[in-house]
């Protein structure tokens, strides 16, 4: 039996059902992501196994024992909000402190497992300091501390660094998941950036209008989606229909529903490459623009247009309008559900 | 523009002046020894000395305090309670509570005092009584600025999430309340209370009406000796005037202090 176990959960609110059955098993000290767009459910998924929101039906084991029915305050769960919810009128200090002591820790125990806790985020230095004078890293940090303080079985983290600027938020991810595998606590990670899930989690749990969509390993899910969803949200994926597929590689139509190609497996030259067990088409480049290390193109292909991402290097620039020769490798179209 | 700012500056000083100036000439009357030119002869501090040695005068102020500090305690509790019931567990009652607690603003305090009086004065029940009739009156006065202040406090601290935070920490939902969600909104509570206190302490109108035979504050009271000695009258309203004062620059320090520390909270 896996560690936390959910067991065909649906959440409605009033005629909306916003969890359509979710069932997945998380293994002890692992650090699964809960991906998906706004409104797809993972926040609610989170806040039912919390204990915060009630289930419709369904079930939560955590560690062989159904925690279904308890209150927040029985299930030994740690969360952070997107929010911090910091505790404005107490110290880092006695943030940290509050948990324990509803616990009846004794006193000295509590001193000391707080100050292994900042140690842990690196904030020592900030013990005194009240969450209004902490910047939003820092805050965030003792959020994160106060959630692991108490060791909890399970940490939830419901879109920790959504509030958090670029540069920050990089540092806490490679943080978050150095103090994850440190303690070994079982995380649940919400998201909706893919790139923050793939970096961070052993497994991904892709969620779309309540229902799983894919679950696996990062590198699984990112070279091998099983759905249109997945392939369109994980990788900006070409995701063209059995029609599409014909006309713009002029193969024999496919049984499948969609073919997926991610665009860096395409291959744009001005004469034709000859390769083996490829598709060569000609095409016409339509838009060009460069993301950061990487030159995207959008080419025509007999009307059907394909996103093509190349390295930026001097050698490989085409103009709008330019013909070109396109070349795929068979292998890298991947038949969707 | 420049003449713009000009003409502005001029109204707001005419209006400053023409508010201020009873006031100027209230305090320097108080102060007046012989006065029988345009300027006084001589200052003296003897109008305030008979005031603060006047029994009756700090009778009346401890009873107008108490008038004041009970419906505001009282206000404070059972909206920041409801409010609290509102907010966490019944959303959707919030816009009938608000409505409930906005009508007052648009009553005149004297046709609330009237009515109040008309309907409650011969009813022989515990309203009849003229103390808690006037409690009841303010209550009713203050409950629009009390529900205004406790809810923008309750919302600024997100008392639903601290409250998550809190449970999911372990603790109970009164404890959460009484440890997290009263001291987090505690600064707001106070500056309303202060506020609603400073406006009910002021008042004359509705206690005159309600209960001015039976319970004399220091306005009754200065009321009713004005003819005696005008001076002596003068340095009472003054020093009125002052607690008001005083109590509404420790709303003002208090609400600085929020919106300074509301700003760092923001940065």
């Amino acid at each position: 039996m896996s560690y936390i176990e959910f067991k065909n959960v649906k959440k409605s609110f009033e005629d909306t059902e916003v969890l359509k059955g979710i069932s997945l098993s998380i293994e002890k000290g692992e650090f699964i992501s809960l991906l998906g767009p706004s409104g797809c459910g993972k926040s609610t998924l989170l806040r039912c196994l919390s204990g915060l929101e009630e289930v419709t039906e369904g079930s939560f084991i955590l560690d062989g024992r159904d925690i279904t029915k308890d209150a927040p305050q029985k299930r030994n769960i740690g969360m952070v909000f997107q929010q911090y919810s910091l505790f404005p009128n107490m110290n880092v200090e006695q943030n940290l402190a509050f948990g324990l002591e509803i616990k009846k820790v004794p006193k000295e125990q509590i001193k000391k497992e707080v100050q292994s806790a900042l140690e842990m985020v690196g904030l020592l230095d900030k013990k005194k300091a009240y969450p209004a004078n902490l910047s939003g890293g820092q805050q965030q940090r003792v959020a994160l501390a106060r959630a692991i303080v108490s060791k909890p079985k399970v940490l939830l983290l419901d879109e920790p660094l959504s509030a958090i600027d670029a540069k920050l938020r990089k540092n806490l991810q490679i943080e978050i998941r150095r103090i994850q595998k440190e303690l070994n606590i079982t995380t649940i990670f919400v998201t909706h950036d893919q790139d923050e899930a793939m970096l961070m989690s052993d497994r991904v749990c892709l969620l779309n209008e309540g229902k799983i969509e894919q679950v696996g390993s990062p590198v699984e899910i990112y070279t091998n989606p099983k759905t249109k969803f997945a392939a369109g949200f994980i990788g900006h994926y070409n995701v063209l229909d059995a029609d599409e597929f014909y006309r713009a590689f002029r193969d024999e139509k496919t049984k499948k529903s969609a073919i997926a190609i991610r665009p860096e497996t395409i291959q744009i030259s001005l004469e034709k490459q000859n390769h083996e067990n490829s598709y060569e088409v000609q095409g016409k480049i339509i838009e060009s623009r460069s993301v950061g290390s990487v030159l995207r193109y959008h080419v025509d292909l007999n009307g059907i247009n394909v996103r093509v991402d190349t390295l930026f290097r001097s050698f490989s620039l085409f103009e709008n309008g330019q013909d070109v020769w396109v070349s795929l490798e068979k292998r890298n179209c991947l038949e969707l559900i | 523009m420049k003449k713009k700012n000009l003409i502005g500056n001029v109204w707001e000083f005419i209006i400053a002046l023409f508010l201020i100036l009873p006031l100027v000439v209230t305090f320097i009357y108080s102060f007046a020894g012989r006065w029988i030119s345009i300027l006084p002869e001589n200052l003296t501090f003897d109008f305030y000395k008979e005031k603060f040695s006047d029994g009756q005068f700090f009778a009346g102020i401890l009873r107008g305090i108490f008038a004041s500090a009970v419906p505001v305690i009282l206000t404070n509790v059972f909206v920041l309670l409801a409010l609290f019931a509102v907010i966490v567990y019944f959303p959707k009652v919030e816009k009938y509570m608000q409505l409930c607690c906005i009508i007052p603003t648009t009553i005149n305090g004297i046709i609330l005092a009237t009515s109040i009086l008309s309907t409650y004065a011969g009813s022989n029940t515990i309203f009849s009584n003229r103390i808690i009739m006037l409690i009841c009156a303010y209550c009713i006065f203050c409950l629009p600025l009390t529900y205004q202040g406790i809810r923008n406090s309750l919302y600024a601290v997100n008392t639903k999430r601290l409250l998550e935070a809190a449970s999911i920490l372990g603790a109970g939902e009164f404890y959460g309340f009484v440890r997290i969600i009263v001291p987090a909104v505690l600064p707001g509570l106070v500056n309303t209370a202060l506020t609603t206190f400073a406006g009910l302490f002021g008042d004359f109108a509705i206690i005159k009406i309600i209960a001015a035979s039976q319970f004399e504050t220091a306005q009754t009271y200065l009321y009713k000796n004005r003819n005696t000695d005008i001076q002596a009258f003068s340095a009472g309203v003054v020093i009125l005037l002052v607690l008001t004062m005083v109590i509404n620059l420790i709303v003002h320090k208090n609400a600085a202090k929020d919106s300074k520390r509301r700003k760092e909270e923001n940065v």
